[in-house]
């Protein structure tokens, strides 16, 4: 339900006080890592709620990234987060304000839950639609788990450009970590005083790379999963992948792939697509089969396409789905030929071992493993807990 | 000599037959599509991916459309580059991410011959001085719509808050036709208080969006403003609407959103999921079948949504994202980002 100005004020007061008495780090960390622990019970209520879930995805797909966060969650490897960045007794910002992304049902979770590992509180704008259901399931568990923690935690919702609530959510936050388009996060940038810090995560892009020698039906089966996974709308889902060797290579991956999405979309069902997305796939499609030399492979239900390009640079996707397989020389060429995309560059996924080639990747995973980081991943290549900490970075004696 | 193919279609423009129009319609299609099939090669490959070729389509309606897109992807010519008399671009996009519609000389004339005759017939009425907000045609040499009114024979091109403009208008004493962008016609309201009172008969025609140069103005205001703020009533404003891609245009009457195109433009509705043409009465995109794209390709599939009426088309605009967006950067995105840093 939208909210009014004067409620987000009067959340962020509480926030404030909730701030003056809450749980020290290591309570924060023993109760999230028996907030995990129950997530992975199969009959735990929250699950099963959270397995009812649609839309904006199915539950197989949040299921993939959400096991990969429940295993960060565990009391080892939350302090290692901690210690990696000597947040140890480190307080964050009082209040932060987060702005929450359109279909990354995990994304609340996260960003709250590395706010409260440094003792800040939360000021959530969850996304309209149907992933803000996610965000209300993480508080409702948490206030079951532990509720100091859930005190620490207020969840808003209100239509993406409301200038008022921005300029409210701006003005009450000590640091707004914003994700979204660029235009969104300049737009929020501009409407913090001068005495709240802001970070933004923008859109990015990911590719895969299969080096020669590798296994290629395993590489295909963990690719296919990656792009299916979110609708290949994450900035962790891989737009080309490419593929050390030659023309015959490329082909060869490239109907590998083709075959394996066929499979795996099995695993991942979505609703028939809207009109603007089926548009924009038929659209690749068209453009793809206009082209001197390329292949296509595609399924009816407009779920997958696969274009086998010569092309050296990387080739960017519209998303929904279509993929670009591009050969690779070797691997020196690499560089070169993601240079293009090297300032927007989130991950990749490498078949084989190569990961000094990957310049600016914030995170470098086996295929199939492209939505499933550990909570410790730098996003955008930003520190984990410490951007937290901007500009009011102090020794805490309660955490 | 003039080409046989490319005269039938000057004729078939300039006069339209009493009789059987859809059947010259249809087999002057089908030769078209023949020429654009053997002469361009990308869209050559389009038709062979989907097993057309000019000896199998029959209807025009199964001549294959090319996506807009196409014209931003390739050079969809059918003579070499360098013979090209005139290239058109998009508005509202910079760089590799422009279209780019070629036009050969016989092209070209054909594409004037078609504007001016597709004015005529939608705006019988209108007076003959004719003033253009928007750039003139020399500073301009690659908008379509500056050529078009140059062609047209605009006497004035009013242009970035022509400081000229506003005091030009009060000193009219014949009607005028104003005839330019959505924002160039908000730029001007934003630049003065002044009201004006054109004389009657002046007509106002709208065109374009208003691509962040303008603040944006509901469609019903904008056309509220044209009578408040110049006098001209709601039944002297017109629309028009058009794209680089395509040679001809469709004109509408004030904010209606049903636009109509001339004799030698067919359009249908495709249902974006199915892909197969929409059913009567509900809204499908636009694709066009236009005989004045000579030089490129007559079968053109648009990304705006519209349902057929028994005169033309409802206009919704482009289709709406339905699809809720993630953190990904799309192909739009990585140009516009690469165009801006």
């Amino acid at each position: 339900m939208d909210i009014t100005v004067r409620e987000l004020e009067h959340a962020a007061s509480r926030l404030r006080s909730a701030h003056l008495s809450r749980p020290s780090q290591a309570d924060v960390v023993a109760a999230l890592s028996d907030f995990a622990e129950r997530w992975r019970e199969p009959s735990y209520p929250f699950r099963r709620s959270a397995e009812q879930l649609t839309d904006p995805f199915p539950f197989a797909m949040v299921m993939v990234s959400l096991d990969a966060l429940l295993e960060s969650l565990t009391p080892e490897r939350l302090w290692a987060v901690i210690d990696s960045e000597q947040m140890r007794g480190v307080s964050g910002c009082p209040v932060v304000g987060h702005v929450i992304a359109g279909n990354t049902p995990l994304l609340s979770w996260v960003s709250v839950i590395r706010a409260l590992l440094v003792g800040s509180t939360s000021l959530v704008k969850l996304p309209s639609g149907p992933a803000a259901a996610w965000g209300h399931l993480f508080h409702q568990s948490l206030a079951d788990v532990a509720p100091k923690l859930a005190d620490c935690v207020a969840l808003l919702e209100w239509p993406g450009g409301t200038m008022d609530l921005d300029i409210a959510l701006c003005t009450n936050a000590d640091l707004v970590m914003a994700h979204g388009s660029d235009a969104t996060l300049l737009s929020l940038q501009a409407r913090c005083p001068g005495q709240t810090s802001f970070v933004g995560y923008g859109h990015r892009v990911s590719f895969g790379l299969v080096t020669a020698g590798n296994g290629v039906a395993e590489a295909a089966a963990g690719f296919a999963r990656d792009a299916l996974l979110y609708d290949q709308g994450g900035c962790l889902s891989p737009q080309t992948i490419f593929v050390e060797g030659g023309w015959p290579e490329t082909t060869d991956f490239a109907a590998k792939l083709a075959q394996a999405l066929a499979e795996a979309v099995l695993l991942y069902p979505l609703p028939v697509r809207a009109a603007s997305a089926a548009s924009t796939v038929r659209e690749a499609r068209l453009l793809a089969s206009m082209e001197e030399g390329a292949r296509l492979w595609s399924d009816v239900a407009l779920r997958w396409t696969v274009v086998a390009r010569s092309q050296r640079e990387f080739v960017p996707s519209p998303t929904f789905g279509v993929i670009t397989v591009q050969p690779l020389a070797t691997l020196a060429d690499l560089p070169e030929a993601i240079a293009p995309v090297s300032a927007f560059l989130q991950g990749c996924a490498v078949a084989g071992d190569v990961h000094d080639y990957i310049p600016n990747a914030s995170y470098v995973c086996r295929p199939g493993e492209m939505q499933a980081p550990p909570l410790s991943w730098r996003q955008d290549g930003q520190d984990v807990l410490r951007v937290l900490t901007r500009g009011r970075q102090h020794e805490d004696p309660r955490l | 000599m003039p080409n046989a193919l490319l005269q039938r279609i000057a004729d078939f423009i300039t006069h339209a037959p009493a009789q059987d129009a859809d059947a010259v319609f249809e087999s002057l299609a089908l030769q078209l599509f023949a020429k654009q099939y053997a002469l361009v090669p990308p869209y050559r490959r389009l038709c062979d991916a989907n097993g057309v070729t000019p000896e199998t389509v029959r209807r025009w309606q199964d001549i294959p459309a090319v996506p807009a897109a196409a014209f931003k992807a390739f050079d969809l010519s059918c003579v070499p580059l360098d013979m090209a008399a005139a290239v058109f671009h998009s508005s509202g996009t910079t760089g590799a991410a422009a279209s780019r519609h070629y036009f050969d000389t016989e092209g070209l004339s054909l594409y004037e011959t078609s504007l001016r005759v597709g004015f005529r017939e939608a705006l019988p009425e209108c007076p003959p001085k004719l003033w253009a907000l928007m750039p003139d045609p020399a500073a301009a040499p690659n908008s379509s719509l500056s050529h078009m009114l140059g062609a047209l024979g605009a006497e004035r091109f009013c242009w970035d808050a022509d400081a000229a403009l506003a005091g030009a208008l009060t000193e009219l004493t014949e009607p005028v036709m104003l005839f330019g962008t959505a924002f160039a016609f908000v730029q001007l309201f934003d630049g003065t208080s002044k009201n004006w009172r054109l004389p009657e008969g002046s007509v106002v025609i709208e065109t374009g969006g208003f691509k962040g140069r303008s603040r944006e103005v509901p469609r019903d205001e904008l056309y509220g403003l044209f009578e408040a703020r110049l006098g001209v009533p709601l039944a002297q404003c017109h629309s028009e609407y058009g794209m680089s891609e395509m040679a001809s245009q469709f004109y509408g009457h004030g904010p209606n959103p049903e636009k109509r195109g001339p004799h030698w433009v067919r359009t249908c509705t495709i249902d974006a999921e199915t892909g197969e043409d929409s059913l009567p009465g509900t809204p499908g995109l636009l694709r066009h079948y236009d005989l004045a794209n000579w030089n490129s390709v007559l079968a053109l599939q648009t990304q705006d949504s519209g349902t057929l009426t028994p005169a033309g088309f409802i206009l919704h605009g482009r289709a709406p994202d339905a699809e809720v967006r993630g953190c990904s950067l799309t192909v739009e995105e990585l140009w516009t980002s690469r165009s801006a840093s």
